[in-house]
């Protein structure tokens, strides 16, 4: 994935010249705000006042949202009137329209222009560099060949000072202070229809992140915002980011979404995770769900579902790597490869009878080391160590600890297997969600991808 | 009268499917929170000494108030489902930053002294019985600060409905008083005017009571946050009228109380302490205590939220981060504020001789400057089809709710003369 350069974090301002730098390059010159127009006097051609600023109109240009028309009022609740920037003449200091007060012609929008206050400024953005939801104070526009264009907005305190009372002031004396600008060129309208959420970078590379930094996002957002990006990602991407939200937070999204679509996402995701949410839900409402999934992906849920969530049960998954005993080591391989693209663990081969009772485990490592023509139960641990359904999750994460497992069989009491449990399961029930969010900055991106 | 309402209220539900009444359960929450907390440490003083100085007189109000309210309540709760977003959100889209600013910091002035107000009431409610303000306001902010800042959205939010069921003891504390029923019910329809101004100012003081600025954006910013779906919504919207009807029912217990001891005994009060200890002889120790609890219970209640729907409000307008599943690190602007509100609030109260009833007094001020803008914006947002399309008010609706605001904007505005001059 590209990082895009960040300029919302100016600790030092220096991004923020680097970024002046190469805006000059290009030939933008003098970028100005939007609160530095605002309230701008407006005189016709021959000096009369006609009134003041008060918004912009917007369409998107060839590279660059273009401002189109300006949007002036006679007063406060005065007529707004809509001028085309063709009639504007020059925009210094004050702006003079190149026609009469006579002739100005009823302005409307056209099918393409959007009003600036009510598409981009006090609108919020999605910052998924900093994975959070920040609000735009101001609009930054310079003219980029020739036509006044909008190249960034300003998220931070400056620009909400900057608003409230004298730009050029203001400017002045907080010049320390730095402005905290995101470049438009990384911002990306989600929902053209909404008109409301944009995001700072490009939608294909949200598929790019990791599911759980994609879930811190979603967290943040409001309800029609996460459907919206859920929306936008493939079914598995969505599925995974789903499986990592907080409990609570699972629910009011899958609420709010049809049964048909909630399904789709059921089915994608693990069946212990599945079945967490579908036990949250009220009866009628998982029934519709479930009769809607794909019968086995149906059916795997189904049989996790009647546990309880703070047993081993509850967090036990039912995909896992088995093969009947008896079976050639070759054999396990080729099984391997054909069947496993949805199994998450497959460190671990289980090796089963013919009643499905649990007689035997081996580590891929094992399987590795063994000869291809030898016969899985010759080199397989017949010892193993498993738990009930009922059992407590701490006995589960204490055996994990104690003999370093990566993952637990658990079996019913006639000893026919029935799921395993990772350890990652685990973690979620001893770390509570709070120290999650305290892991070190770069633990995301240190972390393993499987 | 309403307890009838209530009963066939009651055997209507029961009618129902229990698939209805389950999805209700599940959305039940910020509606009869948010009302009950209307009830706080300002509001019980107010009733008290509306029951203590007039008797029966001032039951009439409460049907009108209770509409008001309902009014109010329903209009934010409609716009958080519709818009999945709080009402300060909505006022800086569609507003602008001044409005915005301005509106903040009216509030935090507000909701600062309210919550001042609060821990008064801690103070006074454990003095009853017998404990030291040093002892109970300080171990208040803390439980408090603990429970929001470390508890989840839906412990919070279970342990707050508890809180609301806790109002209970003015209803059992009304029924051991043994009011002359028949009395009741016909001063609760019957208007009385009487035309002292100590009457007026109770009568708008009781209204003022009813319907603050920050219920408001509380009430909306929770079910944001519980993410009600549209479907859902007549339950949400059931669970708002249900929570002013139990609210008001709470309400009329208090006036009860307090007229059929303290106003029919001829004695003089004038905080909801006084009435309190007034009790003991009148009514029982049993009656009194419940009676004194309750006002305990109310002021660490709205002590919890006043903060929390302010720290929200800010950082919603302004475009911080906020939410109590961020980490302090995630969301600093938040949990600063939301602490300072609060432990600035509750060491006011402690200092000897700090200025407490100027600082009560611009917070009632400001609120009531407050609520004709806030209703203003909230009339104007609820009826842009751009946000709500078809969930625009209806006609009807609309007059209801105009009439309604005009009616709070001209008696605020009585308040705030009376308060001046």
């Amino acid at each position: 994935m590209k990082e895009p350069k960040n300029f919302t974090k100016t600790d030092t301002g220096n991004q923020w010249s680097e970024w002046y730098r190469e805006l000059s390059v290009q030939g933008i010159e003098n970028p100005r705000f939007f609160s530095q127009y605002e309230n701008t006097k407006v005189f016709d051609n021959t000096g009369v006042l006609l009134g003041r600023l008060k918004d912009m109109a917007i369409r998107s240009g060839e590279a660059m949202l273009e401002v189109s028309s300006i949007v002036y009022a006679t007063n406060i609740l005065g007529e707004k009137v809509i001028m085309p920037m063709s009639n504007v003449g020059s925009f210094n200091g004050s702006i003079n329209l190149n026609i009469a007060k006579e002739v100005i012609p009823p302005g409307k929008l056209s099918e393409n222009e959007m009003l600036m206050t009510e598409t981009i400024l006090d609108k919020q953005i999605v910052d998924i560099d900093g994975l959070k939801v920040v609000r735009v104070n101001d609009v930054m526009l310079a003219r980029v060949k020739g036509i006044l264009s909008v190249i960034g907005v300003d998220v931070g305190f400056k620009g909400i000072l900057r608003r409230l009372w004298a730009p050029s002031i203001t400017e002045k004396l907080f010049a320390k202070l730095p402005n905290q600008i995101i470049p438009w060129s990384y911002i990306d309208p989600l929902d053209p229809e909404l008109r409301k959420i944009h995001l700072n970078i490009s939608r294909k590379n949200i598929q790019d992140l990791h599911p759980a930094d994609i879930a811190d996002i979603l967290e943040e957002l409001d309800n029609k915002e996460r459907l919206l990006i859920l929306g936008s990602l493939d079914d598995e991407t969505a599925a995974e980011a789903l499986g990592e939200i907080e409990p609570d937070v699972q629910d009011t999204v899958i609420n709010n979404m049809e049964s048909e679509n909630v399904a789709d996402l059921l089915e994608n995701m693990n069946p212990d995770d599945a079945a967490d949410i579908l036990s949250r839900m009220p009866e009628e409402r998982a029934t519709e769900v479930l009769e809607k999934m794909d019968a086995e992906d149906a059916s795997d849920v189904k049989e996790l579902m009647e546990y309880s969530e703070k047993s081993a049960g509850g967090i036990m998954t039912n995909l896992f790597l088995s093969v009947p005993s008896g079976t050639k080591i070759s054999d396990v391989f080729s099984i391997i490869r054909e069947s496993c693209h949805d199994i998450d663990m497959i460190y671990y081969v289980y090796v089963l009878n013919g009643e499905e009772h649990l007689i035997g485990v081996l580590s891929i490592r094992d399987l590795l080391l063994a000869g291809s023509d030898q016969i899985i139960d010759d080199v397989m641990e017949t010892e193993v160590l498993s738990v009930l359904p009922s059992s407590s999750t701490d006995e589960v994460a204490n055996l994990l600890s104690k003999y370093d497992f990566l993952a637990l069989p658990v079996v019913d009491e006639n000893g026919v297997m029935l799921g395993i449990i990772t350890f990652d399961d685990v973690m979620d029930y001893i770390i509570p969600g709070d120290v999650k969010k305290h892991l070190p900055k770069n633990y995301p991106k240190s972390r393993r991808m499987h | 009268m309403k307890l009838n309402i209530l009963n066939n209220f009651n055997t209507g539900l029961s009618k129902l499917k229990m698939r209805n009444i389950a999805l209700f359960l599940a959305v039940i929450g910020p509606g009869i929170i948010t009302a009950s907390v209307d009830n706080d440490a300002g509001g019980i003083t107010t009733y008290t000494l509306a029951g203590a100085h007039f008797g029966y007189g001032l039951l009439w109000t409460l049907i009108p108030i209770t509409i008001a309210l309902i009014v109010a309540q329903e209009m934010c709760a409609r716009m958080g489902v519709v818009t999945g977003k709080g009402l300060a959100d909505l006022i800086r889209e569609n507003f602008g930053v001044k409005a915005t600013i301005l509106l903040i910091l009216g509030l935090v002035l507000a909701n600062f002294g309210n919550t001042m107000a609060e821990f008064a009431g801690v103070a006074a409610s454990m003095e009853i019985f017998g404990v030291s303000k040093y002892i109970s306001v300080p171990i208040a902010a803390l439980l408090v600060w603990l429970l929001v800042v470390k508890g989840t959205y839906s412990v919070v939010e279970k342990i707050f409905l508890m809180a609301s069921g806790f109002y209970i003891t003015y209803a059992i504390s009304g029924l051991l008083s043994g009011p002359n029923w028949g009395v009741v019910a016909t001063n609760l329809v019957v208007p009385t005017i009487n035309d002292s101004p100590e009457y007026l100012l109770l009568l708008v003081g009781m209204v003022g009571a009813t319907i603050a600025p920050w219920m408001q954006f509380y009430i909306q910013s929770s079910i944001v946050d519980k993410g009600i779906k549209l479907s859902d919504y007549k339950f949400t919207r059931l669970d708002v009228i249900i929570g002013c009807l139990v609210t008001d029912i709470v309400v009329f217990f208090i006036i009860l109380t307090c007229a059929t001891t303290i106003f029919s005994n001829g004695i003089r009060v004038d905080t909801a302490k006084d009435a309190a200890l007034a009790l003991f002889p009148l009514a029982g120790n049993y009656a009194a205590s419940l009676f004194a609890f309750g006002l305990f219970n109310a002021s660490v209640f709205a002590a919890s939220i006043l903060p929390l729907s302010t720290a929200y409000c800010v950082c919603e307008g302004i475009g911080w981060d906020s939410g109590l599943d961020k980490s302090f690190k995630d969301a600093p602007h938040f949990y600063t504020l939301y602490t300072l509100l609060l432990v600035v609030g509750a060491l006011l109260i402690l200092v000897p001789n700090a200025p407490l009833l100027i600082i009560m007094w611009i917070s009632q001020v400001m609120n009531g400057m407050l609520l004709p803008f806030v209703l203003i914006f909230m009339l104007v947002l609820i009826n842009n089809k751009k946000l709500m399309g078809e969930y625009v008010n209806s006609r009807l609706f609309n007059i209801v709710a105009w009439s309604t605001s005009i009616v709070m904007i001209l008696l605020t505005a009585m308040i705030l003369l009376m308060e001046i001059f």
